[in-house]
């Protein structure tokens, strides 16, 4: 398979007969990895340097690859494909573990992205850094100083990069246990030069994410992302997406996000909009106005996510009008008692509301995204859950109803992360299941495996996040 | 379950990672590689179903989120005074 013609939106830079030679791999194919918006990005901004020369690398396609390089770099967005990260760096004939890479010449092996940045231990031990938090300003600050100790022995070179703060290099934290088996003692930076706290980073310009390029092979064809809100506000108790990236950042509408939206219809007709929580962005209604222009009219629209109270008539007409058939909502649950351990200011008469309003505007189906397993979930919640669907179907003939579930999961950084996964989970999801079906109500279980356009949801993080 | 197994795990599992690998991805290949590293880490259950008590280490105690532990700590407390 070769490249597919790709359309940039910026203009790498040439690199200088110095650069460093660096490859940039996403583990996972050239279609998922393109369609992340934080490989797009962190790529774009690594090209524009002319210190540098990058190379891509997929599990199915890369560009020339260079001998020897200097750096590289893995995004992941998506745990289990660690195995991918493992065979790359087989293939590459380098070692998998950041000890074995101290002698010889191996390149710097660093990673970022969303699961990084929420615990990145159990991949400690097969990267020399790892960058945690937004990568805009992390990157650059991480790259110049790659730059400086550049030549240096490899022990003085990741001693100089863990001061850089948001680097940090696993190898000089030294973890105890109480017992093989047991739980951690303390974690300790092995000398006194190492910081003993990294801080995540954060971004704070006006300018968030937009695609750095637009390919026909991405999953979904074509399609230009914009980011139009980082974190979200409401910090359900389980929410990664919320609790990881806080505070809640939106870029100003008129000069910010429309600007960055032209440059993408430029080349494209096909446009995403990202972020944990994009109906809750200010200025949302008058984002929906400037779609609604009927320059737009053969625009196609897609909404990462959209908080159940904020589905209105006007949003599903829109929705319609532009290529969708359907909005997915994450309501977690039908019990409010149980919305109210979770932090989910949310009540079914909105639920109703925004099914209602989708049916108004067009739109031909529902999505509802529930939890299983949540803390403090008692049998009452789950018939709550089904009295809702009940519900839904009557009050809303002709929508198509389904119910999307998957179980909790701790994660790290979150009010939850001391909680265990409910082990009755998966009875609980396949009872709801069988209750659901004799109710002719259709459920699925929440897809896992689509990475992009996730509602509302850590899984959302994928693609809305940088480093 | 996998996925709790790795948003809570800690350094312990990299050994672990590296033999699922040559297993295949399914669960019956973690709790397999869990056999053969006995007595080198926690059991699945302790990654995956334990509740941690509140002032256990976390593995990722030494990486600063956003918000302080102690805030996390108020959080979960008031989810928990709704049970
Ligand atoms: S679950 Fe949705 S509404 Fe709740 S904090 Fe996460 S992104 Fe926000």
């Amino acid at each position: 398979m070769t490249f597919p013609t790709e359309q940039l939106l910026f203009t790498p830079a040439a690199p200088t007969s110095q650069a460093l030679s660096l490859l940039f791999a996403f583990p996972n194919t050239y279609s998922v990895g393109i369609t992340s918006l934080g490989y797009q990005v962190v790529w774009g901004l690594l090209q524009a340097r002319s210190d540098l020369r990058v190379s891509r690398l997929f599990t199915d396609i890369h560009e020339p690859l260079p001998r020897h390089p200097d750096l590289l770099g893995f995004s992941l967005s998506w745990e289990l494909d660690y195995v991918n990260i493992l065979s790359l760096l087989e293939s590459l004939e380098i070692p998998v573990r950041s000890k074995d890479r101290t002698h010889g010449c191996f390149p710097l092996v660093f990673g970022g992205g969303p699961v990084l940045t929420a615990n990145p231990e159990p991949f400690a031990d097969f990267f020399d850094v790892i960058l945690l938090g937004d990568g805009e300003e992390l990157l650059h600050s991480f790259i110049d100083t790659v730059q400086i100790v550049q030549g240096a022995d490899r022990v003085t070179q990741l001693l100089t990069l863990a001061q850089v703060p948001g680097v940090y290099v696993p190898s000089l934290y030294e973890v105890t246990y109480h017992s093989q088996e047991g739980a951690i003692s303390a974690i300790q930076p092995i000398t006194a030069k190492v910081p003993p706290q990294v801080s995540k980073q954060t971004y704070r310009g006006n300018q968030l994410s937009t695609s750095t390029v637009v390919s026909p092979k991405a999953a979904w064809e074509n399609i230009y992302m914009v980011e139009v809100v980082r974190s979200c506000p409401e910090m359900c108790r389980f929410c990664l997406a919320s609790y990881l990236t806080l505070p809640f950042r939106t870029p100003d509408l008129q000069t910010s996000l429309i600007p960055a939206i032209e440059q993408g219809l430029a080349v494209t007709n096909r446009i995403g909009l990202l972020g944990a929580s994009v109906t809750q962005h200010p200025e949302f209604d008058q984002l929906l106005d400037y779609f609604t222009r009927p320059v737009c009219a053969d625009l196609r629209l897609s909404i990462a996510s959209v908080r159940t109270n904020t589905v209105t008539v006007k949003l599903a007409k829109i929705l319609t009008q532009r290529g969708s058939r359907s909005i997915t909502i994450a309501i977690e649950s039908g019990s409010d008692r149980l919305r109210q351990i979770i932090n989910k200011k949310l009540e079914n008469e909105q639920i109703y509301a925004a099914a209602s309003a989708a049916h108004q505007g067009g739109l031909k189906g529902i999505k509802l995204y529930g939890m299983v397993g949540l803390p403090g979930e008692t049998p009452e919640d789950l018939e709550a859950t089904l009295l809702l669907m009940g519900d839904l179907k009557r009050q809303t003939p002709g929508l198509r109803l389904t119910l999307g579930c998957s179980t909790f999961v701790p994660k790290a950084h979150t009010p939850f992360q001391w909680f265990g996964v409910n082990p009755q989970a998966k009875q609980t999801l396949q009872r709801l299941q069988n209750r659901c079906a004799l109710k002719g109500l259709s459920i699925g279980r929440r897809a896992i495996t689509g990475r992009c356009y996730k509602p509302c949801y850590q899984e959302g993080i994928a693609v809305c996040h940088i480093y | 379950m996998l996925q709790a197994l790795l948003s809570r795990g800690d350094r312990r599992l990299s050994h672990l990672l590296e033999l699922t690998r040559h297993f295949g991805d399914s669960i019956g290949s973690y709790r397999r590689a869990f056999k053969q590293l006995q007595g080198q880490l926690p059991d699945l259950d302790y990654y995956v179903f334990a509740d941690w008590p509140i002032d256990q280490v976390l593995p990722w105690s030494h990486l600063q989120g956003p918000l302080p532990q102690g805030t996390l700590e108020k959080h979960l407390q008031e989810a928990i005074a709704l049970f």
